[in-house]
């Protein structure tokens, strides 16, 4: 959605109005909880009423999104105290599973298995995949929003992806 | 498929830039033209497709409270939070002295509340409107 000219600014009022499931459902897809997607998703409206983020007009779910994912890795940072570099998986060494159980994975797969298999990928992982497949950004939007080039959006995304389709099936797999 | 200097490596990632139509019309083309001839890529374009769906289908979810309370509260000075905490304790008393006396006997005093507070109300809200004060949130503190 994008903001008229006479009203470059939004308010924050409207946008917890018309974007409070949407800043919600990204806030918990990022964060894996109710109290800290409801924290996220209140410190960014927050900025949004105290007037600390430029508001740039074009996709108003875009411009959430960029103070969402500062907010939320602001969050992570200070939490850990360390540089986001660790990785638990390497997707180029998952090998693709037989078309019979990709099938019964999408079949038997339940949202909480998935919202689980989310919070396990790395943040920068994470919050690519939640931008595009939960926030809907295009790749362009996302990179803004993150700020990296449009290369890392596109990689990210696709390990992100590679690396959650392997944790659901070792999870389907568990006994 | 020939290896050679002009033949396109496997697609990796462009797998899921065609997934999200994030290529242009001539990328998707050689994207597919791989694909028809690459089972390694093919199966790999199902797996990133399945997790792709699988994110997409979730739900989306609505705020188990306001987004606007609680933390949004404390931030001005509290031009309109301490009026409203006055006025929001100016109702509570008001709805006490209306259903006062009964509440000792009556063997539902919450109802009766909510009955009063309903019935005595249609003009004004105000006690929807102070809700926020009235809720012990604190991420920030005063």
């Amino acid at each position: 959605m994008t903001e008229t000219e006479e009203n470059p600014v939004p308010d924050w009022e409207e946008v917890a109005t018309r974007y409070g499931r949407f800043l919600y459902t990204v806030a918990y897809r990022l964060t894996g909880n109710h109290d800290d997607a409801q924290d996220l998703a209140q410190e960014v409206l927050l900025r949004v009423r105290r007037g600390l983020e430029t508001y740039r007009p074009g996709s108003m779910e875009g411009w959430l999104s960029r103070i969402t994912t500062n907010v939320f890795l602001d969050e992570v940072r200070r939490r850990r105290r360390r540089p986001l570099d660790t990785l638990p998986d390497d997707p180029d060494r998952v090998l693709p599973a037989a078309v019979s159980a990709d099938q019964a994975l999408a079949q038997e797969t339940l949202p909480d298995d998935v919202q689980a298999a989310i919070a396990r990928l790395p943040e920068e992982f994470r919050v690519s995949v939640v931008l595009c497949d939960v926030a809907g950004l295009p790749y362009e939007e996302i990179a803004q929003a993150v700020g990296v080039p449009l290369g890392t959006v596109r990689s990210r995304i696709h390990r992100g992806r590679a690396m959650l389709r392997a944790i659901l099936s070792r999870q389907g797999n568990r006994p | 498929m020939v290896n050679g200097p002009t033949t396109p490596a496997h697609l990796g990632d462009a797998l899921s830039a065609l997934a999200d139509g994030e290529l242009d019309a001539a990328e998707a083309a050689a994207a597919q033209d791989h694909l028809s001839s690459c089972a390694e890529c093919a199966a790999e374009l199902a797996l990133i497709t399945q997790a792709r769906t699988l994110v997409r289908n979730l739900p989306t979810l609505d705020p188990p409270r306001p987004l606007v309370l609680g933390r949004l509260q404390p931030v001005p000075p509290r031009r309109w939070a301490a009026p409203a905490a006055a006025a929001a304790a100016a109702v509570a008393m008001a709805l006490l002295a209306a259903v006062g006396g009964d509440v000792a006997r009556d063997p539902a005093p919450m109802g009766r509340l909510v009955q009063v507070h309903a019935t005595s109300a249609v003009n004004a809200d105000p006690v929807s409107q102070l809700a926020p004060s009235a809720i012990p949130i604190s991420f920030t503190g005063p």
